[in-house]
């Protein structure tokens, strides 16, 4: 009986032990809340009911408060109902996500329940749905779109949805999140066979669907470059070319199918090229195509892309090339002669330049040209045949005119009529200014005598880098013009010789020229200076002109750099005719350091340093005061032997007094007055040592 | 002058006579849209043609079997053992063979093709692969454009073939080999009859190539 008690209590301890832990499982509060995914900036409401048999509220009373994040919420939104149960609103929620938590104040602040809310945009339809086919193996049909500008900050799903009619057969195919475009396998498209697609974006907020677009799989393929088999030229049609080409080896089976072809041709020559590719509506690759309507023995180069139906085109093809039959050249050849020679010359010397007028066409790739004496002539009256571009002959005296026609294969061109006009020293033009334009043109500008009527100007140029004549141009102007711009074979950096030339009937006026740049930059070199000079405290540096041709500009100056340890930086420029400088007021226990700096309008250019250094004492030094000695001396001793010659006692006197011999005053008066003389050291003097004693000591030294 | 009249009787005959279209051929011939559906049919299947060639090499591995070989022929018992049924017959359309006899034929033939494929690559002795994939979806869409055609054929009612259901007999990974080579091969044989039937339904066959 006893055991049987104690086993109902141990059982109802056991079950209240349990059911209070069941009770600690229990949530202490449960958040609720309309929706945890609410619009973005919308209100979101909250209710925290906290059970009675939560141990934090057991027994006392509680402050209940909310919490978004880490952040307390104002007491304004919250509104407590009693103890146990609150309510919060908050007005507009701007984040994407947070967390909502309810908290109690007890002892310290305990959170005993929450949610998360997120926040967010309904998905925009997707945009811009665009597919397209892979013809390569395997076949496949790629579909893009735009998810629409607004991010939606919720986890958007889309999905791509085909319905293909042949077939009355839906597929869906799911995405992962994030990704916008989708690749169709070849079992979920006919080729020729009109599918509808469209997108579908599915979040918590709404679902949205794109614009469905219908399409037939292949007319969206954009195909492989095709290939240009061949380029002839027809028999007997002038002008044409016959393309034959195919597609690729992946789309082979689509040989004989109606294509769209567009085929671009150019010559080798750019100025040339056709503006618009020329468009071939269904046709088949496996026949080829004409081109007709092009210049005649012109070799062409030509590329090709295809389409199916209004299919996007493939990329061009790599290119191939033909030539057109050939023809006799037509049309007139633009001309400029120079003339030399005087009254007294049997000959004249002319250079004769040409180049095809905008009507020549030369209907070949190689052609001639012969100057002839005679408008219709055999090989007798030709002067000059070449393949350039100019002639330097030699003509009688008397020939007015020379005729100039285009050769080749096929025939002759008409001939173009030269007038031989020779110069006269008249100086019609004026004012010749060339502006650069950019890198590779020039604006010439020119004037002329008002009194002066030429027929046109010529406006001639040529590189001064190149001596042959052929780098020679020129460009004819209207005699009212007074400028042009000359370009095309104008190179940055290089000097151009720029002539105008006033033209009249019968004769050609003195041009005026310039030499200008496009663009000008420092020069490739800095001249090697010599040290010529070095005399005391000056120092002369001496150049040569730099080469043209490493110049890469008009110098426009010359700076001598130079200091040493105890004088500072100083400078000293030249003018570009004068290449010398002479440095001044040099310290002469200094060694020196210079450098020079060339200058154009581009640019300049440092050189390497070198030292000099000014010799207290050099040789002009030297000399000089050797020199001063020397004549110094000379001039002392000159004096003293015109002294010793000279009568004029008195003078004598001063310079030497008459000291008398003792042995001839003792003789003379020794029995008069026998005066003691001192006994002088035994000195045998000759009687004109005696005399100058000055000349003694000069001489004994 | 008798003579004359049955002369001009019997040459006006033979005019109209000549210019009598085939049964179902001038239906097709003149409506364009059809014409369109013949010229797309006919694309298809010179690219089953041209893929089988590959689709062979990367799903037969043994060394014996090999398209276009003289060998073939000696693998009768085996494809009788598998179980291929030979393919429908396909001839000129004529008076004794309509065009929707030969375009029914056609369908049935490559449905029939399309599964015995199906089949062989659902065995795991056989690779399958992006080649044999597009085979099969090629064969479908060959399969919608002729039923497409044969709808406009049959004037009253539509009878889309079904072929019968047919289970390949594969043990092993020989017997698939075997399966998948004949198949490929009777294919090839069946389609060239499929593409000289479709150009014969072509209204301007002046550029058109053979493959």
């Amino acid at each position: 009986m006893i055991s049987t008690w104690v086993s109902v209590i141990v059982m109802l301890v056991a079950f209240v032990n349990g059911a209070r832990n069941e009770d600690d499982r229990q949530p202490c509060a449960k958040v609720q809340t309309s929706s945890p995914v609410v619009p973005l900036g919308s209100p979101v409401t909250a209710t925290c009911i906290i059970r009675d048999s939560c141990p934090v509220v057991i027994g006392q009373a509680v402050h209940i408060q909310w919490r978004l994040d880490n952040r307390f919420l104002p007491s304004s939104t919250v509104a407590n109902e009693s103890g146990r149960v609150s309510e919060v609103v908050i007005p507009s929620f701007n984040h994407t996500r947070g967390s909502l938590t309810c908290c109690v104040q007890a002892s310290s602040l305990l959170v005993v329940g929450g949610v998360d809310i997120r926040a967010g945009y309904p998905p925009q339809p997707p945009q811009n749905l665009s597919c397209q086919t892979n013809l390569t193996t395997p076949n496949t049909l790629t579909c893009r779109w735009h998810p629409g500008q607004q991010e939606t900050h919720l986890l958007t799903k889309y999905t791509l949805h085909t319905k293909i009619r042949d077939l009355n057969e839906n597929n869906t195919y799911e995405l992962p999140p994030g990704v916008h475009q989708y690749t169709i396998p070849r079992d979920g498209f006919v080729l020729f066979s009109e599918i509808e697609i469209y997108v579908k974006a599915v979040n918590d907020l709404g679902e949205a669907t794109s614009v469905p677009i219908t399409l037939e799989p292949v007319s969206a393929a954009k195909f492989d470059p095709p290939t240009i088999l061949n380029i002839q030229a027809m028999p007997k049609r002038y002008g044409c070319l016959k393309l034959s080409w195919t597609l690729s080896e992946q789309q082979a089976w689509m040989r004989n199918s109606r294509l769209n072809l567009e085929v671009r041709l150019q010559t080798a020559d750019s100025s040339r090229s056709a503006e618009q590719p020329i468009l071939i509506n269904q046709v088949r690759s496996t026949r080829p195509v004409d081109q007709c309507r092009l210049l005649h023995g012109t070799q062409y180069f030509a590329q090709i892309r295809v389409r199916y139906q209004q299919s996007p085109w493939s990329e061009w093809s790599s290119s191939q090339s033909g030539v057109t039959l050939e023809s006799a050249p037509t049309g007139r050849l633009d001309w400029w002669m120079k003339g030399s020679g005087n009254q007294k010359d049997k000959h004249l010397t002319i250079h004769l330049f040409w180049k095809p007028s905008k009507q020549f066409r030369a209907n070949s790739q190689n052609v001639s040209y012969v100057v002839s004496l005679q408008k219709l002539s055999g090989e007798k009256g030709q002067v000059c045949t070449t393949m350039a571009n100019y002639c330097t002959i030699q003509l009688p005296k008397r020939a007015k005119k020379v005729y100039l026609s285009a050769v080749n294969a096929e025939g002759r061109s008409n001939p173009t009529e030269v007038r031989i006009t020779l110069p006269r020293s008249s100086t019609v033009i004026s004012d010749v200014t060339v502006i650069p334009q950019d890198d590779r043109s020039l604006l010439v500008q020119w004037s002329s005598l008002v009194s002066s009527s030429p027929i046109d100007f010529v406006v001639e140029w040529r590189p001064l880098l190149e001596t042959e004549l052929s780098f020679t141009q020129f460009e004819i102007t209207d005699r009212n013009q007074t400028s042009l711009v000359i370009s095309g074979s104008i190179e940055p950096y290089k000097p151009y010789g720029i002539s105008v030339y006033p033209r009249f009937k019968d004769w050609i006026g003195l041009p005026q020229t310039v030499n200008a740049y496009s663009r000008q930059k420092a020069p490739s070199m800095v001249p090697k200076i010599q040290i010529n000079k070095n005399w005391q405290y000056h120092v002369e540096l001496t150049w040569d002109e730099l080469a043209l041709d490493e110049r890469n500009g008009n110098i426009q100056s010359y700076k001598i750099f130079y200091w040493s340890a105890m004088d500072p930086v100083k400078v000293v420029a030249t003018d570009p005719e004068e290449r010398r400088v002479v440095l001044k007021d040099l310290n002469t226990v200094a060694m020196y350091d210079a450098f020079m700096m060339v200058t154009t309008f581009g640019g300049s250019l440092n050189g390497t340093t070198f030292h000099f250094e000014v010799e207290p004492f050099d040789a002009v030094s030297v000399v000089m005061i050797v020199t001063a000695c020397g004549v110094g001396l000379s001039m002392l001793i000159i004096f003293i032997v015109m002294m010793c010659f000279s009568k004029h006692s008195r003078l004598k006197g001063r310079f030497w007094p008459a000291v008398p011999d003792p042995a001839t005053a003792a003789s003379r008066d020794g029995h008069q007055n026998q005066h003691r003389i001192p006994i002088l050291p035994q000195t045998v003097m000759s009687p004109i040592q005696y005399t100058c004693p000055t000349l003694v000591f000069w001489t004994s030294w | 002058m008798n003579i004359l009249i049955a002369f001009a009787v019997s040459y006006y005959m033979a005019t109209f006579a000549r210019s009598a279209p085939l049964p179902g051929v001038g239906t097709l011939v003149a409506d364009p849209q059809s014409q369109e559906i013949v010229e797309s049919s006919r694309l298809l299947i010179q690219k089953i043609l041209l893929s089988i060639p590959d689709t062979h090499k990367s799903c037969i591995h043994s060394e014996g079997l090999k398209l276009n070989s003289s060998e073939n022929a000696k693998l009768v018992i085996m494809a009788a053992t598998i179980g291929i049924p030979s393919a429908p017959v396909l001839r000129p359309v004529s008076e004794n063979f309509s065009v929707e006899t030969s375009l029914s034929r056609m369908s049935e033939g490559l449905q029939l093709h399309r599964a015995l494929l199906q089949q062989a690559s659902d065995s795991p002795h056989l690779d399958k692969n992006d080649k044999l994939t597009e085979l099969m979806a090629d064969i479908r869409d060959l399969v919608i454009k002729t039923n497409k055609l044969l709808k406009t054929v049959q004037r009253e009612t539509v009878v889309l073939p079904t072929p019968t259901p047919v289970t390949l007999n594969l043990p092993g990974e020989y017997e698939v080999q075997v399966a998948a080579h004949l198949i490929l091969v009777q294919l090839q044989s069946f389609g060239q009859d499929v593409d000289r039937s479709l150009r014969s339904l072509i209204q301007n066959k002046e550029e058109e190539t053979e493959i």
